[in-house]
Formats: C-alpha cells, structure tokens, sequence
C-alpha cells in the first residue's frame, strides 16, 4: 500500500516520525562497530575509531543508517562518490529514505507510516531572523543548541565524522546538537525551486559540480539555480547542500543522518525529484556503459542490511512493483 | 519498544530478522561491486577520479587544466593549514571556478579556504564539550 507523504506541519504522521526517532536511536542490534571495520578495507573513511568499550557495544538503529550514509559516500564512483556529487544523488537517497520509512513502520507498528517533508523553500520567504523560529523548530527541538527537550529531546547517538582529522568517531550515547545559520543566514526560497525545477536536463557530461548545468546539479546545490546565470555571482551553496550548511552543527559532516532534519531536508528534495519527473518525464541518465560508473541507471545502489537496488528500479515509487508511496502536495 | 507490549516486540522481533540477515552475509555492504563501463572507472576504496575519498587527509594538490587559445594551462593548488598551532592536513580540492569542496563537510562550496577552514572550526573545533570529549577518549586510547 502506497502511504501519503505530507509536510511535518501538518502531516498526521509527524508524531509517529518522532516516536519512531526515538524508538529506532534507542533499540539496539547487534552490529558493533567492530564487526563494521571487519568489513572495510583499510583506508576506509567508513572505519569508526573508538575506545575499546565503545568498539564492542552494538550500535543501534539510528546509528546504523548514519554509518550506511558514511559507507556510501566513502566509496568514490566514476566522479563524486557512491551518494553525491553526481546524478547517483537523487536514486541512492530515496532508496535510503524509503528503508528508514519501512523501519519506522516496523518500529511503531504503523504500516500507514509515511516520511514527513520540510517544505524550507516556504521558510525561505521569511525574514533572516525569522527563519529559525519557523513552526518546524517548535515541532523538533529548536534550530541551536544540543537537543534535549521536545518529541526527539530523548535521541541519542553515537557516530560522528569529526573534521580535525576527518575520522568517523564512535563515542558514548548523547544528545544531537545544531548551530543554525552560522555561516549561511537564508535558506533557498520560492523562486531557487521554480528555477531548479523549470531545468528540463536531468544531468549531463561532465556530471560534476562545476561542469554540468543540469536539474541534478541544481537540486543538489552545486550550482546556481538561476537561469541565466546572474552577471554577479552569487555565494553559494545552493538548495539541498544549502539547508544542511543552514542548519550546521551534527547537519555539516558525513554524519548528517543522526539529524532527524537531514531525512526531513531529503524528503522535501525527493517530493522536488518527483515533481520533475511529473513534469519532464521519468528519465534518468546516465544509461548502461555511458556516464560515470556506479552512478549509471543499472549500477547497483550502496546498501546495507536490505538487498541493493538500480536506479532505473526506483524511478516510480508508485509503480506497482514498489508501491511504496507518494505525496499529498508537489511543488511549485 | 517497551517491554510487554506485543505489537513492540512483534516490531522488535521483526527488525532482529533484518539484522540476524544482515550478519549471516558477515555485515557486507551490497552493491559495491560495479560493472566497468566505458567511462573506466573502477569501485575502488580509494581515488575515484581526482576527489580523494579517504579520510580527506593527503590528498594532494588540486590540478586544474584546461585549453585557452590554443595554449594547455595547469594550476596546481596545495594549502598548508595550521590551527593553533597544529597541522591540519586535510584536503581542500579547488572547483575550476574558484570555489573550495572539503570530503568531511560535504556540503560546504564556499568561496575560499578561508571560509571552509572556519567551517571546520564550527564543526569541530567548537562542537559541544559532549561531543570532543568522546572523541578525545577515541583518540587517547588509539
């Protein structure tokens, strides 16, 4: 049965979202961080250092997608690597959204369960200041500060990538912790969407950053949404990487999923992702033997504890060989 | 997932057949195998292209090179960075428009070193006290 995604405001599901938040940070498997290192390659960015303690207790649930998040983006494709920076984006993301979807389900016992989106384009309309008292900061926790009060004020994680020496890090159970609009003070708005979405070009050759003016790349946030490209250039970044930058603290590095906002921040990008493909077709390039490998339609998709998947396998989650969901409102 | 209550731990059995699935397959990412394609290049751990996807650290030198007039350009970028003192070696790759990416801020196109190297003191440097204190533990006992 396809579930309704709606907007966190709003959606009847945003209770459950943080229950199952909870549920999942605070429910343990049996993956210890070690058994995970056992896995990699030595080099890996993926490898977490701990103490010997914190090497051996099982990770939970929360923190296992958090690691699944690292796996892919430590592992380099043809450009970008296995997660970003590439048309790979957008179908490796929705696959890793719709696997958390299915856990909460699981977690909560509710098999109508959808993901919530933040719809920030409209807090993008607001003033500077106001942006961080947007209802979305009432409903989880606030835009500064460590998170301890409120529906998620009881999550707790484990994993962090820290940028002293860009080694992933397992540490004690603690809070999450946000540090919004330290160094950017707007979030996209209104008009960055209606740009990024009027692109008819999915994504092209070079299929980077600074190379490809594509729908891809602007959703992403590499580029500019604006068309044409404005006289002066504008400091980026843009759309998707500019919301993570926004809200800043556990947000900023590869360790962004402990963040419930990170799945609200991706699931608005995947309503844009299918707001495109609604209106410029259910295309996705690069096809067999072209483009960049692991990021081509029929490359098999990072994933962790469920089977992979192609990105030409989710193109449509409303097919019927999915059935997986779809959303109350598309954008504009 | 409280105890006693038996739709939880019909949950929690549930999510205990993913992770028993998870580990009979020794905890191995799938899908990391890829087919080589005509573009050339293979899944490997390390240098995919010229993004450096280690741990960030000695990356190397961002090379940008294009063709102008008829005349082959190359200009190769290195950054030495210190805070407080101390090395800090990781990677800033330079885009061909001026604009720096960093692995560990992946996120982050901001237009200088300068820039990305406060987003690194934000980020770590100064995370809460919760946080570098787990992660000085880690690196003591390592």
């Amino acid at each position: 049965m396809a579930v309704i995604r709606g907007d966190i405001t709003a959606t009847p599901h945003a209770q459950t979202f943080f229950t199952g938040v909870v549920a999942l940070s605070q429910q343990p498997t049996t993956v210890t961080p070690a058994q995970l290192n056992q896995t990699l390659p030595a080099g890996s960015a993926a490898r977490i250092f701990a103490t010997a303690a914190e090497l051996n207790r099982p990770l939970s649930w929360w923190d296992l997608f958090c690691w699944w998040h690292v796996r892919a983006m430590s592992t380099p494709a043809g450009t970008g690597n296995r997660a970003h920076r590439g048309p790979i984006f957008l179908p490796w993301h929705r696959l890793f959204l719709r696997r958390l979807e299915e856990a909460i389900q699981i977690a909560t016992n509710r098999n109508d369960f959808a993901l919530p989106y933040w719809d920030w384009a409209a807090d993008g309309e607001l003033a500077p200041q106001a942006q961080p008292n947007a209802p979305v900061w009432t409903l989880i926790g606030g835009a500064r500060g460590q998170i301890t009060q409120g529906p998620i004020g009881r999550l707790r994680v484990r994993l962090y990538q820290d940028n002293r020496d860009g080694r992933l890090y397992a540490t004690a159970p603690r809070a999450i912790w946000r540090d919004a609009q330290r160094s950017v003070t707007t979030l996209p708005n209104r008009a960055d969407q209606a740009r990024a979405l009027a692109d008819g070009t999915y994504d092209a050759p070079e299929w980077r950053e600074q190379r490809t003016d594509s729908f891809r790349n602007k959703v992403e946030g590499f580029q500019d949404p604006t068309e044409p490209p404005p006289a002066q250039r504008r400091i980026g970044p843009w759309m998707h990487n500019r919301v993570h930058v926004w809200v800043a603290g556990d947000m900023a590095p590869g360790s962004s999923p402990n963040d419930p906002v990170f799945w609200l921040n991706h699931c608005n990008v995947d309503r844009l992702w299918e707001t495109w493909m609604q209106r410029h077709g259910r295309i996705y390039v690069p096809g067999a033997g072209q483009g960049p490998a692991g990021q081509r339609a029929n490359d098999p998709m990072v994933s962790i504890v469920w089977p992979s998947m192609r990105p030409s396998e989710v193109l449509d989650p409303t097919e019927a060989g999915l059935d997986w969901y779809r959303y109350d409102r598309l954008a504009t | 997932m409280a105890g006693g209550d038996p739709q939880a731990e019909e949950g929690a059995e549930r999510l205990d057949r993913l992770i028993r699935s998870f580990a009979s397959g020794g905890y191995a990412a799938d899908g990391l195998e890829v087919e080589d394609g005509d573009e050339g290049h293979h899944d490997h751990e390390h240098g995919g292209h010229d993004h450096p996807e280690g741990h960030g650290g000695h990356g190397g030198p961002s090379v940008r090179s294009f063709q102008h007039r008829g005349h082959r350009v190359e200009i190769v970028t290195r950054y030495e960075v210190t805070i407080d003192g101390e090395q800090w070696d990781q990677h800033i790759e330079v885009l061909d428009d001026g604009n720096v990416v960093y692995h560990g801020l992946p996120q982050y196109l901001v237009p200088s070193a300068v820039d990305m190297v406060r987003a690194v003191i934000d980020s770590s440097y100064e995370a809460p006290e919760e946080i570098r204190a787990g992660v000085r533990a880690a690196r003591e006992e390592a």
